[in-house]
């Protein structure tokens, strides 16, 4: 199967994960056209996109290592962990201080994101390859965890127009 | 809140004169999961694609020209010539810093919800589905936090 934006050397031949890996590598095309706008709303939705949809993808492949007891899982999880970390700091100081966002930095986040998941799939996620071709178990649990479903998990709390509305509601 | 739309089944467009804003939230529709997200650079684009499909959702840019509302209020008035198009859910979402009045400009102009960059899927899911399933709700909320400014 041929992507839009997953490189051919990085397709790991398990559709579920690299459909997610195609959606990743397009949020940071997307990025790259992002960080060149005048509009800071574009720019943060799309890193929050990205941290969004980088904890899902996550979450997907570590309901696969459950489903088939899979040995390395717990070093896959801390290297899911540590760019969680990552992510959610340059989410966080973009929202904080947004100035410090210089062309510079922003091409650093870049290089990092991409360097970050070619190594991550070229050396990790391609070694958890033959462990789900055989366990169909597992590509069946990750298949039934969907986008929407994981973000319907926390969304009562979520309130867009109230972020508007301020204390105005009492 | 449940997931009670089968997103899969849902198709949309984004009308947006930014570039940007449109590859963004059409890319943010489809990770929902939406089956058909398609993009108007203008409000009579967009009225070109209703005559020729039915959608089940608008999301539109408040800051365009002429504005988000402006678009929303001509479809709720003309949208009637095209099966369907008058009653479409719409969602505005504003730029950064979105403010109580532009919630009662876009309850005034028929809109169903609205909401502000940055916006998380989450957020534009949970916006979506309240446009969908309670599409009075937008308004009257909005209409009950304008009284109790008055």
């Amino acid at each position: 199967m041929t992507y839009e934006s997953l490189p051919a050397d990085l397709v790991t031949g398990i559709d579920v994960i690299d459909a997610d890996h195609d959606r990743l590598f397009g949020l940071v095309e997307l990025f790259r056209e992002a960080k060149t706008d005048q509009n800071l709303g574009l720019l943060k939705t799309v890193v929050v996109g990205l941290v969004e949809y980088t904890v899902y993808h996550f979450r997907k492949e570590e309901i696969g290592f459950r489903a088939c007891g899979y040995a390395e899982a717990d070093r896959h999880v801390a290297e899911h962990r540590k760019l969680e970390a990552t992510a959610a700091q340059v989410e966080k100081d973009l929202d904080s201080n947004p100035d410090s966002f210089t062309p510079e930095k922003m091409q650093e986040i870049d290089d990092f994101l991409v360097d970050w998941l070619d190594n991550h799939i070229r050396k990790s996620d391609m070694a958890f390859r033959a462990t789900f071709e055989a366990s169909p178990d597992a590509i069946a649990a990750m298949e039934d965890f969907s986008f929407s479903g994981h973000l319907a998990e926390g969304a009562e709390e979520v309130d867009p127009m109230g972020d508007i509305l301020g204390d105005l509601e009492g | 809140m449940g997931n009670a739309i089968d997103w899969s089944r849902m198709s949309a467009i984004v009308v947006a004169e930014d570039k940007g804003f449109r590859s963004i939230v059409q890319n943010t529709l489809r990770r929902i999961g939406l089956r058909d997200v398609e993009a108007a650079k203008t409000g009579s684009d967009a009225f070109n694609l209703l005559m020729s499909n039915s959608y089940s959702l608008i999301v539109v840019h408040r800051e365009m020209k002429p504005s988000g509302a402006k678009f929303v209020e001509v479809l709720r008035k003309n949208g009637t010539k095209i099966i369907g198009a008058a009653q479409v859910p719409v969602v505005i979402v504003a730029n950064e810093g979105a403010t109580p009045e532009m919630i009662f400009e876009a309850a005034d102009c028929g809109a169903n919800y609205l909401a502000q960059l940055p916006i998380s899927a989450q957020s534009l899911m949970k916006a979506a589905q309240i446009a969908i399933s309670q599409p009075q709700a937008f308004a009257e909320r909005a209409n009950a936090a304008r009284a109790r400014l008055a």
